[in-house]
């Protein structure tokens, strides 16, 4: 019972989500994914505590926590671009591993100047 | 007798079953690379071949009674991305104290991860769709496949790589760590979530909690920023 209620809340937030990008694309154009404005809808209504956490918590942990779940069908469906990937997978596979160094890297890094940079202003160190 | 081995009722069981199994390995193995997701796809890709080659069917109507079994699962993929407010919730006071690294890493970590994707992408002479495919690696799951959907990629192609994206995390960031001396959390934490998304912080988390708390923020905050930047496209 009180997973459904918690399923019920989950649910609805997705769906105003959806409402809500429904009309962003109708009337502005943009797109924004319905299910990431309810996500930011349910933080906001959380934070300010107009929604208890204990709303949406075993639901909602466990689908953080099994989230891989949920893409099996789609990455099983690859089955289907094995054709088009035979001659480039190494191309993407080396793409994939190129922009993972550039990114971690340069993430890093910028973020160890920010805090130096921070620490200075302040003139303390907390880690 | 084929027909048992080929109906919804045991492909889900055998979906559920798998993905069971190695999530109990997992928590046994504690590695990584031993990702329940790729291996539980790679078991049911080689059954799949199997009932293929017995049936004779195509490709494309194995993969298609396999799929239409587990559809149930799409009814939960939007609700799933709902419940990503739980993680940056439970986190409130670590995005209050590291807001600008926060803000700092994820513009970074968008920014380079999709314009190498872009500019490699050219230089290998790969095609819009491809490209499009590839450019939310980095983002969690979810997130990278409305992307992925929204701007013309195939979101298989990107689930894959955002796969292939999380193990490169757990290989190499450790390493990385090291040679680039990322000795505080807010660096490492940031590092591992904006790069490789949720496998890159089970590893942060082994590093030190608190990078592992900025990583599962960064998950977020670049599936946000990477959305956005996506509307341009």
């Amino acid at each position: 019972m009180k997973l459904l209620k918690q399923l019920s809340v989950i649910a609805g937030f997705s769906i105003i989500g959806e409402i809500i990008s429904y009309l962003l694309k109708e009337l502005l154009d943009i797109f924004i994914p319905g299910s990431l404005i309810g996500m930011i809808i349910l933080f906001i209504l959380l934070t300010t505590k107009v929604i208890k956490y204990d709303f949406v918590d075993d639901v909602g942990e466990f689908f953080v926590n099994n989230m891989g779940f949920f893409f099996v069908p789609v990455a099983v469906s690859i089955m289907n671009y094995f054709g088009i990937l035979a001659p480039i997978w190494w191309k993407l596979l080396l793409i994939i591993i190129i922009s993972f160094f550039l990114t971690f890297v340069s993430v890093g890094l910028s973020v160890k100047l920010t805090m130096f940079i921070q620490d200075k202003l302040r003139g303390d160190i907390d880690d | 007798m084929i027909n048992i081995f080929t109906s919804p009722v045991f492909y889900i069981c055998l979906t559920l079953g798998l993905y069971s199994l190695f999530s109990f390995l997992r928590g046994i193995i504690k590695n990584q690379l031993f990702n329940p997701l790729l291996l539980t796809s790679i078991s049911i890709i080689l059954y799949l071949l199997v009932i293929k080659s017995i049936t004779g069917y195509a490709t494309k109507e194995t993969v298609d009674i396999y799929t239409n079994a587990l559809n149930f699962v799409n009814f939960m993929l939007s609700p799933l991305t709902v419940c990503l407010a739980l993680p940056i919730y439970t986190r409130r006071h670590i995005i209050k104290q590291y807001w600008l690294p926060i803000l700092v890493g994820t513009i970074i970590g968008c920014a380079v991860s999709m314009s190498s994707v872009f500019i490699l992408g050219h230089f290998f002479g790969l095609n819009k769709e491809m490209i499009y495919s590839l450019l939310p690696k980095s983002v969690t799951t979810a997130i990278a496949k409305e992307i992925s959907q929204d701007i013309g990629g195939i979101p298989e192609i990107t689930i894959a790589s955002v796969i292939v994206t999380g193990i490169c995390g757990a290989l190499f960031g450790p390493i990385l760590t090291k040679i680039f001396k990322l000795d505080r959390s807010a660096s490492i934490g940031m590092a591992f979530g904006a790069s490789s998304h949720a496998v890159g912080t089970s590893k942060a988390v082994e590093i030190s909690t608190r990078a592992g708390a900025i990583s599962s923020v960064a998950i977020v905050t670049s599936g946000i920023l990477t959305v956005i930047i996506a509307l341009f496209l």
